[in-house]
């Protein structure tokens, strides 16, 4: 439970500068007590603050949330997976990996594409390898 | 006193005169029919019930065995907690990324923050 909560802190440093979600219009954002039994269940270890969060982050949240609700199981266990392999990174992979995929992220979908293809055909050790040299669209792409 | 009392009233005494007016070996066949019946044993009302009874219990059985098992296939992990909490989509991107190819962290000490 400790250990959640701190890599949510992470989360929540790491993004520090991250844009905020805007609320569009028109759209209502439920306090605590408004969201439905299943939502509160899910949704536990946000209960304390939800209703001090600002609005954007609770449909930030909510959105998050509602995607994964509609991850297929498998998905949603590869995710897990995902996550756990992130949370057994060593702080310096952490944060190459971080910086890396937000550089991808600015480059043209074609080429995100690209390497992301490029980052699922190499074997794990490849992958940690060229995570620990900047990682993709920072280090020198590995040799296959 | 109507129509109605009359009709009962001679019904009544055609049935009593019948009835008084029996041979012995109608009556007797009467009396052994009779203590047949009696004799039977009737399903008791435990009896009746207990067929869908079991089968409500069995299917209830069932249910509570196996419904916690799906639920918890369903249940929130920490892991999505993690990923559901995450405050930017780099970061949301990141873990699918790792989810379809992860790195290999078999040399790192887990836990090391």
């Amino acid at each position: 439970m400790l250990r959640t909560l701190f890599f949510i802190l992470c989360l929540f440093a790491g993004s520090a500068f991250a844009e905020q979600a805007s609320v569009p219009q028109g759209v209502t954002v439920p306090s605590w007590k408004q969201l439905s039994a299943e939502q509160q269940k899910d949704l536990q270890n946000f209960s304390q603050r939800w209703d001090s969060m600002p609005a954007s982050r609770r449909v930030q949240i909510l959105e998050r949330y509602d995607r994964w609700k509609k991850l297929p199981p498998a998905k949603r266990e590869a995710l897990r997976e995902g996550v756990q392999n992130f949370q057994e990174m060593t702080p310096r992979q952490r944060q190459n990996m971080r910086e890396s995929i937000r550089y991808v992220r600015t480059l043209p979908p074609e080429e995100q594409k690209r390497l992301r293809h490029l980052w699922a055909s190499l074997t794990p050790e490849q992958r940690t390898q060229w995570l620990e040299a900047g990682g993709p669209g920072i280090a020198p792409e590995p040799k296959q | 006193m109507n129509s109605h009392d009359d009709i009962s009233n001679k019904s009544r005494a055609l049935f009593e005169h019948s009835v008084a007016t029996l041979d012995v070996a109608t009556a007797n066949r009467l009396r052994l029919m009779r203590r047949d019946t009696l004799s039977q044993k009737t399903p008791s009302r435990l009896r009746t019930f207990l067929i869908p009874i079991s089968a409500s219990l069995a299917i209830a059985l069932g249910i509570a065995l196996f419904l916690p098992q799906f639920q918890t296939s369903q249940a929130i992990t920490e892991q999505d907690t993690v990923y559901i909490s995450t405050e930017d989509d780099a970061d949301a991107d990141m873990l699918t990324w790792l989810a379809d190819a992860p790195v290999n962290t078999s040399f790192n000490t887990k836990g090391s923050l």
